[in-house]
């Protein structure tokens, strides 16, 4: 793999990874780099250790073997530079709780324990809504939000955190196309400003559109690289196994 | 109406009124972290594994002194609710079976030593048979000071980790994402909920002390848009349970006031169930008619 990219240009290194759930093993022996102000897709079948992998980076889980460094540095001590977007299903979205006050949550790691959100925090949050065009939601509750609108008060939550990594778990799952399209012109605007997105991703249809790089992945890592040169046949195969471009229905 | 004035006047109703008013804001305001974490019966569990704790505090000291039967309790939920939190944890065993296993087991065992100790000659004297059903009419003002004090410590620590309860309760991996350590936050979310739960041991008793925590939450859910304000109208509810449950069974001097505590918390959710704006059934069934109602002229109007 592309092991010879330059220090400075890597956002996100994977050393001998292995999770393991109880004795079955989850992901094996992953070694990748992320590069820095690049956009890569995880993509795999189900069970194949993506929500996983994103999760061992993060240091929710811990792996049998391995670590991983953000900026050539350990991971947990970079807190503030890492926004993580959970699965919105992982969630209770009839908690009682507003649009802001959740986007606020975003600042919660620059305060610290006991600590109280303020003023600047207040403008932060609200900045971010503007920038996914949430504004008026701002004192809505969460449950009257579409599925849509959910995905994009989690990404305002995640801008408030004034992060330059991004880590997505599936953010395109349950919206409509209007809010995809959406989505994706803030993925490239987070790209542009010189940060890095991993996310995990299911529609093999739009890989090549949405992103810059892909990470094919069943328990090991299959392919990583650029678009162009990773995303084939070949490599979605031994991916998903025999023919499953086919049933893809992208044959 | 005079007989209710005379009773506001009476002290023993009073001390015992305000220790159940003061126990009902403290469940009140716990119960709404459980219930939104989705663990309303962790309290169940807590509060019967505390069984065992009172009777072996009893058998160790032989005293009657209820602070010495209480810190019995303290430890024995503490243990149990870190047992809970390991075994579901660590193991493949699901938080609903966990809860069901400590909580017969440690009833169980409550039961067995309870009998065992009602041979020693100080058994009755200690009125511990109070700590399963719950006698808030044993209260004395220094049973208050009890409730006071560490229901005082358990609304202060809401307070100072507010932030910390209230991302963890909404979305925990995120909260873990931001470096906050789920341990701790467990720890102190556990000490809180069995602080509270044993304070109210005595007068609702372990059988009952899980409903002082469902019921106001859940009618305080109905009503509320913020958890901030939730937490405020759960105490609210519970300090109302407490005080007319204490009320209704000092005017009717056979009524246990436990039981009728938790009949009140009860009701006060059955109303808001059917009858709140919104989320009550009543309107959300009217909704409903009206929509239907509005469609059918809608399509008479095209056909």
């Amino acid at each position: 793999m592309n092991h010879n990219a330059k220090k400075s240009e890597v956002a996100i290194e994977v050393f001998d990874l292995t999770v393991a759930y109880d004795i079955k093993p989850v992901l094996w022996d992953v070694d990748i780099l992320f590069r820095r102000a690049k956009s890569t897709a995880i993509v795999g079948p189900n069970g194949a250790g993506k929500s996983t992998l994103i999760k061992a980076m993060l240091g929710m889980i811990r792996p049998l073997t391995g670590a991983v460094h953000f900026y050539s540095k350990s991971g947990l001590l970079q807190r503030n530079q890492i926004a993580y977007v959970p699965q919105s299903a992982s969630i209770d979205w009839d908690f009682p709780i507003t649009v802001l006050d959740v986007v606020l949550m975003g600042r919660y790691g620059h305060l610290g324990w006991i600590k109280r959100p303020g003023k600047h925090d207040r403008e932060l949050a609200t900045d971010a809504l503007e920038k996914v065009g949430m504004q008026d939601y701002k004192t809505r509750q969460i449950s009257e939000l579409s599925g849509g609108q959910q995905q994009r008060v989690f990404l305002a939550r995640a801008f408030a955190q004034e992060a330059t990594v991004y880590l997505m778990d599936e953010p395109f799952k349950g919206v409509d196309a209007s809010t995809e399209a959406a989505i994706v012109d803030l993925l490239k605007e987070i790209i542009s400003s010189g940060n890095t997105i991993v996310l995990v991703h299911h529609d093999l249809n739009t890989v090549a559109d949405y992103f810059d790089e892909l990470c094919l992945i069943n328990k090991r890592i299959i392919a990583h690289g650029p678009i162009e040169k990773v995303f084939n046949e070949e490599n979605i195969n031994r991916t998903y196994g025999r023919n499953s471009l086919a049933k893809a229905g992208l044959a | 109406m005079k007989g209710i004035i005379e009773l506001f006047s009476d002290y023993t109703f009073q001390i015992v009124a305000l220790g159940t008013g003061l126990l009902g804001v403290v469940s009140g305001v716990l119960g709404t972290f459980t219930v939104l974490r989705r663990q309303s019966l962790l309290g169940d569990g807590i509060s019967h594994a505390a069984l065992p704790g009172v009777v072996i505090a009893f058998l160790l000291t032989g005293t009657k002194n209820t602070e010495v039967l209480l810190f019995g309790a303290l430890i024995a939920g503490l243990i149990v609710s870190f047992l809970i939190t390991l075994v579901t944890r660590y193991t493949r065993v699901k938080f609903n079976t966990a809860l069901a296993v400590f909580l017969s087991v440690f009833f169980g065992l409550g039961l067995a030593l309870l009998s065992y100790a009602q041979r020693h000659p100080n058994a009755n004297q200690a009125g511990l048979s109070r700590f399963i059903y719950g006698q808030a009419s044993t209260f004395l003002a220094r049973d208050v000071w009890i409730v006071a004090i560490a229901g005082l410590f358990v609304l202060i620590l809401v307070f100072l980790f507010w932030k910390e309860l209230k991302v963890f309760t909404f979305d925990p991996t995120f909260a873990q994402s931001l470096g906050y350590s789920r341990t701790r936050l467990d720890m102190i979310m556990n000490l809180l909920l069995v602080v509270s739960i044993v304070i109210g041991l005595q007068a609702v008793g372990v059988i009952l002390m899980s409903a002082m925590f469902i019921a106001p939450s859940v009618a305080a859910r109905q009503w509320s848009k913020s958890l901030g304000g939730m937490v405020l109208l759960s105490a609210v509810f519970g300090a109302m349970s407490g005080v007319l449950g204490t009320l209704v069974s000092s005017a009717y001097a056979n009524l246990p006031t436990g039981p009728v505590i938790v009949v009140c918390a009860s009701i006060i959710a059955g109303i808001s169930l059917l009858f709140a704006p919104g989320r009550g059934l009543v309107h959300s069934f009217y909704r409903r008619y009206k929509a239907r109602k509005e469609m059918k002229g809608k399509q008479a109007l095209n056909a």
